[in-house]
């Protein structure tokens, strides 16, 4: 599976955040992707969230050989808001995260929790999004591996002061704790008054890049593509793989 | 039979009376005891080949030493601290040269580590028979330390034997010489459940002068669960003995307590062992870890011995008060999802026969 992840920075003056979506994503189809993850936030900078889940929809039927994970948004609903993403692939929306976690800046806007980790089949991979804040809380990501989820999708949006070993500490230390893939995709610039800066990285357990580090693909701007071995994992599985190792009886007081 | 053999002569080579001369021989000018109440000192040691007891007291001594002149509180040392001490087994030391040049020559494959020395009945055998004259002889001089010095010392690990099960076990000592208490490791590595090691079952955080503290071992440091019970129970301060069991690589190390510590907003400190034992190679940087936001670099690193093998003693000093600002402050941490954790728990730790896909 060609995965393809794309990093946001700013915008050419005035052109529609739906060019840019759609420039990615022809981009993607050239180099035959099946999948392509946009960054955190990047709903937000349509005109509605109407707005952005029609023009996600109108992209996904244009483009139907990749399965699309928009980046998110802030999704009303009951009288709340949450931050949601979701996958939509031959124009329509499959499977919805809303994020379980807040982080301070999104408590402070009284922003709503999910409940459940969604996990589903994706060109018959188990597959999860992991959006955002929840790849700082470790638990989410040990359950999706608990799950047998082999790819993550994670839109990011991380505020500054951020740094690279920050970032780290989220979703790279989860795909080496748990061994899986993972697309992440960040966003760059301000939102509501706050600043955000990541990379954007393609993950895989240490044993299964050349490097040895655990990052397959890197970048500050643009689109990066990798096919994602994923055969493999079951070998690097036998060399390293903590969770055989789980003291389960040891947790009762986890939680 | 052999077993039997090895402890009898190791219980001769480490009786007390050896040790107590021993001692005597290096405690001979007392230390001025100042010492600043939140300054540890972490030990990174090589494994030596000593010839007798009095070369072990001795290499322990001086790390003591080390550490009291630099008037830390508290020394820790690392994991399997008495691997020395296998060397006073007659033979040993030259079958060990053969087979670390065995493995040397054949060179160790990182993504392998030393797969070729697992899985080893006489090891288990090996460690039963170690296990007591070692753990007795660790604790004594250990003990013996820390009252001279008028320090907290954490012995670093040894073999535990309880009936016929076998622990990787460390123990605390406090400034009096007394226990205040013992930690058994809770996850194994592949190689440990092969000799059949037994696990712990929880662990334990005590209240230190410096701050409540908890010891979990090497690869407990591997799992996000271990550091949630700890700071479940309100500890600041997270101190990890590690040999790891592998050639030095950056991006490994990083899966250990570094990660630990940026999830679970504490201090972290490690204390390693390196060199090579019977084949295997061992190889760790002693160091000091905190979240991100408060190190300089915004990298998580307090401060990290140069090389990942040699003997080193880093010594460092802990700011609880400023910890609890950076957790109190940091933007991804402490949110709750108690629909989510409660419903969630019952489903993510699961056999294996459950979750096959997982395992």
């Amino acid at each position: 599976m060609r995965a393809a992840a794309v990093a946001f920075d700013a915008l050419a003056k005035n052109a529609p955040i739906y060019d840019w979506m759609h420039e990615q994503l022809e981009r993607a189809k050239e180099a035959n992707a099946s999948l392509i993850v946009f960054p955190a936030l990047v709903g937000n900078l349509f005109k509605s969230e109407a707005d952005f889940i029609e023009k996600t929809f109108s992209l996904s039927e244009r483009f139907p050989d990749i399965c699309i994970c928009p980046g998110s948004f802030f999704e009303t609903a009951g009288g709340r808001t949450y931050h949601t993403s979701f996958v939509v692939h031959g124009g329509k929306r499959l499977w919805k995260q809303r994020q379980l976690y807040l982080a301070k800046w999104e408590r402070k806007r009284q922003l709503s929790r999910g409940n459940e980790l969604v996990v589903f089949e994706m060109h018959g991979v188990k597959t999860a999004i992991i959006l955002n804040t929840d790849v700082f809380y470790p638990q989410v990501a040990r359950f999706a591996a608990m799950q047998g989820v082999t790819i993550v999708l994670s839109p990011l949006s991380l505020i500054k002061p951020a740094s690279f070993a920050k970032q780290l500490s989220g979703l790279w230390q989860n795909v080496q704790q748990n061994l899986f893939f993972a697309i992440e995709s960040a966003f760059n610039g301000s939102f509501m008054d706050a600043s955000f800066h990541g990379k954007t990285i393609i993950h895989a357990p240490l044993e299964l890049n050349e490097r040895q580090n655990g990052i397959v693909k890197m970048t500050d701007d643009g689109l990066i593509m990798h096919d994602l071995p994923l055969g493999k994992l079951d070998r690097a599985k036998r060399l390293y793989n903590p969770i055989r190792q789980l003291n389960i009886p040891a947790y009762r007081k986890l939680f | 039979m052999i077993d039997k053999f090895l402890e009898k002569k190791l219980e001769k080579a480490l009786h007390p009376e050896s040790i107590d001369a021993a001692l005597e021989k290096v405690l001979a000018h007392s230390p001025k005891k100042q010492y600043i109440q939140n300054r540890f000192a972490v030990v990174q040691r090589e494994i030596k080949a000593v010839r007798t007891v009095d070369d072990y007291v001795n290499e322990l001594y001086r790390f003591v030493k080390e550490a009291s002149d630099h008037r830390a509180q508290y020394v820790i040392f690392p994991e399997y601290n008495i691997f020395d001490l296998l060397h006073l087994i007659p033979g040993l030391t030259t079958l060990d040269r053969w087979l670390n040049r065995r493995a040397k020559s054949k060179g160790t494959s990182k993504s392998a580590g030393n797969a070729h020395l697992q899985s080893n009945r006489m090891l288990r055998q090996l460690f039963s028979a170690v296990s007591q004259p070692t753990e007795k002889a660790l604790l004594l001089i250990v003990e013996r330390l820390a009252r001279f010095f008028g320090m907290y010392i954490f012995t670093g690990t040894y073999i535990h034997k309880q009936g016929k099960r076998l622990f990787n076990r460390g123990t605390f000592f406090n400034p009096e010489g007394k226990v205040i208490f013992s930690q058994d490791k809770v996850h194994l590595t592949d190689f440990e459940t092969s000799i059949a090691l037994a696990r712990g079952d929880c662990f334990h955080v005590i209240d230190l002068p410096a701050g409540k503290a908890a010891v979990p071992i090497c690869m407990d440091a591997s799992y996000f669960e271990t550091f949630r019970l700890i700071a479940a129970k309100h500890a600041d301060i997270v101190i990890v003995p590690i040999a790891n069991n592998e050639p030095y690589d950056k991006w490994r190390a990083m899966r250990g307590i570094w990660g630990r510590v940026q999830e679970a907003y504490v201090y972290g400190m490690k204390a390693s062992l390196n060199g090579w034992i019977g084949g295997m190679e061992f190889t760790g940087k002693a160091g000091f870890f905190a979240p991100c936001e408060m190190t300089e670099n915004f990298d998580g690193v307090l401060k990290i011995a140069d090389e990942p093998c040699g003997d080193e003693v880093i010594v460092f000093d802990l700011e609880i008060e400023r910890l609890r600002q950076a957790r109190n402050d940091a933007q991804y941490f402490g949110d709750k999802n108690e629909t989510f954790e409660r419903t969630h728990f019952a489903k993510t730790y699961v056999t294996k026969e459950a979750a096959p896909d997982a395992f």
